[in-house]
Parts: structure tokens; sequence; C-alpha cells
């Protein structure tokens, strides 16, 4: 008889059990979203040191194939500028000074040709992503030059007037032009994907170096 | 009808107040719930959209300053990026013109190819009492004649409140390894009047506060620089060790 005449406490507590984990959910989905976003930015900023480490790494078993030419793990990558020669061996690591927790390990014992394991561990606590670089990827024929890109931010309807922008020519010493050709450079093209997935399928980050002669 | 049963129908006036009672407190609950929900969601995106303008900057200028090729703080050194804080002038700026790496360069052409760079600062400004706020440009001499200069064609931020450079690290010929900027910038509730916002350090009347500083202090590495040439070989020295590094891009074009 009772329950024809209102909710009750029954039905008070099953209304808060759907609009309760519906709020909980909402609340979720904000924290999720906004960390994914923070993760890409910093995704995209900790490449740029992935890439960093990853060069001086390859650049010191680079020169350690040249000073120990009987090295046990020698690795050989043909490139159109020449061929590198790496030396590669057990814990060969680098980390980063400013985030230790991101190491890069070069793999021993991976067949020489294309691809070149090299273990990449960022710190994306986020994501938890691991990244991976196969080397060397070498592409043919895209190139990109810089484009006139507009880069404005926001609407910004009180920007200044500029009265007189300085000008400046080229500045008074030349750098050289650099050449991967073998003798000035010896050319890589890495490539650094999501470990697990397919580069094809995924942004890659792609940095192209150039080793000098050792000395 | 039993004295009993008469009792157990429908609801007593004490049952009722402590239902709505109940129901009063559960409602309540739940819209202060939303309400800091909607209210840290609106929050977080603007703290968000801050951030990444944030992130912005520093992709910007790591990109361009990183491939700097012959950098130092004094033009005889050919490319020149200048130690200076922006709060101590209120015109625009010239942060530094140099040499950079440009080409986003994959196998086929092995050359590099190098353009000219300029960066300048126009600091927050006001002009007939309408308030200006701070902007970055970065003239990436597109059209490779050498001439770089401030404009509205250029990449640019706005939104800026002041810009620094501090801790600049040389190498033995005055080169430069590397330096921290840090770069202010203020954001303002969208519904907030352009009119009354205002991007002056300090100093800015009343009724037109209300922004929100946020301030990034990163680090950019020149690690094409010429440190000069090492006495062994003659070859030029680089900040990561005779690593030279082409501009770097993502399978969508751009970084």
């Amino acid at each position: 008889m009772r329950n024809r005449h209102g909710f009750g406490l029954l039905g008070i507590l099953m209304i808060m059990a759907i609009v309760l984990p519906l709020l909980y959910m909402s609340s979720a989905g904000v924290i999720n979203q906004t960390s994914s976003i923070r993760a890409q930015q910093r995704q995209r900023l900790q490449m740029r040191d992935a890439f960093q480490n990853l060069a001086v790494l390859l650049r010191q078993a680079y020169d350690k194939a040249k000073s120990n030419p009987s090295c046990p793990s020698k690795t050989r990558i043909t490139t159109p500028s020449g061929n590198v020669d790496l030396c590669i061996t057990a814990n060969t690591c680098v980390k980063n000074e400013e985030q230790p927790s991101n190491a890069f390990c070069l793999q021993p014992g991976i067949p020489s040709g294309r691809n070149i394991e090299v273990m990449a561990v960022l710190d994306i606590p986020d994501e938890g992503k691991k990244w991976w670089a196969s080397l060397p990827d070498l592409l043919d024929g895209v190139e990109f030059g810089p484009t006139k890109a507009h880069a404005q931010t926001k609407p910004s309807p009180s920007l200044p007037t500029l009265s007189a922008p300085p000008s400046f020519n080229r500045p008074g010493v030349a750098a050289p032009v650099r050449r991967c050709n073998g003798t000035d450079l010896v050319c890589l093209t890495l490539r650094l994907c999501a470990r697990g997935t397919s580069c094809a399928n995924n942004e890659a980050y792609y940095q192209r170096i150039g080793f000098t002669p050792p000395h | 009808m039993p004295r009993n049963a008469m009792k157990t129908r429908g609801f007593t006036m004490v049952e009722l107040i402590i239902y709505a009672g109940l129901v009063m407190i559960s409602l309540a609950a739940a819209y202060m719930i939303l309400v800091t929900n909607t209210q840290n969601h609106f929050g977080t995106m603007d703290r968000l959209e801050n951030e990444q303008v944030l992130t912005r900057i520093e992709g910007l200028l790591k990109r361009t300053m990183g491939q700097a090729l012959n950098v130092g703080t004094s033009a005889s050194l050919g490319g020149w990026i200048q130690i200076f804080n922006s709060t101590s002038t209120n015109v625009l700026t010239t942060f530094g013109v140099f040499e950079r790496e440009a080409k986003l360069l994959r196998s086929g052409t092995t050359d590099s190819l190098i353009r000219n760079t300029g960066i300048f600062f126009m600091p927050p400004t006001v002009n007939g009492g309408r308030e200006f706020e701070g902007v970055l440009f970065v003239d990436l001499d597109p059209d490779g004649d050498g001439r770089v200069q401030a404009g509205y064609d250029d990449q640019f931020v706005g939104g800026l409140v002041s810009m620094q450079t501090v801790r600049p690290y040389f190498s033995a010929n005055n080169r430069l390894i590397s330096l921290d900027v840090e770069v202010r910038a203020r954001f303002f509730p969208v519904n907030q009047s352009r009119a009354l916002r205002c991007y002056r350090p300090t100093g800015c009347p009343a009724g037109m506060t209300g922004g929100r500083d946020e301030t990034r202090v990163f680090t950019i590495l020149f690690r094409n620089n010429n440190l000069g040439n090492s006495p062994l070989d003659g070859m030029p020295d680089l900040a990561l060790g005779r690593v030279y590094f082409f501009q770097d891009f993502t399978s969508r074009g751009g970084l």
C-alpha cells in the first residue's frame, strides 16, 4: 500500500545510484580528456629530446666502431651517403640528464641491415608508452620545404601596430651548406614510433642526422 | 478498519519531512557536483588552452633556435641572440637573427638548406588609451631572400606579457651552447571584454585586471651551433658531439 504514495527511501537511493555514477563518469571523462591532451603536448617536446639522445648514442657507437675495427657486434648500415658501421655492445645506453627516467639503449645482436631495433624508453606516465626506433628508414622523393605558415594561436584584435620594424639581411658569417656525401656527412634518417604499433598507421617522428667524419 | 492498518497507510508527517530532507540533500549534492564539474571542466579547458599556447611558443623557439648554425650574443660572430628582459623596453625588440638549417630533408637531395631567421618581441603597449598585448614574431625567411623583419605575415603568437633570456652558456669562442627562455603570458576568461584586458607586467589600471599569468621557462640547446674547430682535424665541434641535425618532422609533415 505504501508504495503507491511516493518513491520512498528505496526510490531515492535508486535515483542516486543512477545519478551519481553518471556524474562520476562525466568527471572521469573530463580528467581523461585533459590527461590525454597534455600527454600529446608533452610527447612532441619529448620527441626532440629523444632524437637528441638517440643521435648521441649512435654517434658513440659510430666512433667506437671506427676506433675498434674488431668490435664483436659491429653492424653495418648502408646509406646513399656511405656505410655507417656501428659498434653496439651490451648496455649501450644513454640517459637524458634533464629527464633521467628516459633512456635509450641500442640492442646488441640484432641482425644488421635496415632494421636495427633501438629501445627508447620514454617516461610518459599518463600513457605508459614506450617508443622504438628503426634505422635507417630511408624514404625517397618526399621533401618538405619551409612554408609561410600563419601560426596565430588566438584571435587577437588587440595586436600592436609595428612602426618601422627592424630589418636584417643575411648575417655576416655565412654558415657552410652541409652535404650528405660521405666526406662532409654520413647521414641517417631516424624514425620513432609507438612500440607495438605500425608506423604506417600512426604518427611517426623523423629526424635526419649527419655524422661528421671521426677524428 | 483496525487501528494498526490506519497507521500504516500513507506517510506520516515525520516521514515526509525526513524524505523531503533527504531529497533536498541529494539534489543539493548532485547540483553541487554538477556545478563543480562544470566549473572544473571549463577551468581545465582554459588552462589547457593556455598550456597549449605556451607549448606552441616553446616548440616554435626550440624548433627554430635549435637549428641555429653560427650564433653568439654579438653580431660580429654572425648570428646573434640578445640577452634581454622585455620589461625594460616598450618598443619592438630583436630577440635574435641567425642562420639555421631549414630543410625537412628525407633522402634524395643530400644538401642542407640554410635560411635566415628573425625573432622579434613586441612588448605590451598602450596607444591612444588602448591596451595592446605582447607579441612574439618569428620570420623564417620563407622566400629565401635573406631578409627578415617583424610583421603579421610571420608566425606570431600574441597574449604575452614579457619575455626574457637568462643563463646563457657559452663555448670557448663565445658561441651559444644553451640558453634559458622565460615567457609570461596572460589569459583572460572568454567573457571578459577585450577593452578590459591589460597585458602590462605591472601597473594595470583598476578595473582592467582579472587575467591569470602563466610563466614557462625552457632551455634551448643550440645543437647545430658551430662551437669552434677541433684542433685535431679542423672539423667543427657541435653541442652534441659532431652530430648534425636536419630539421625534424612528423609523418604528417610538421612538428
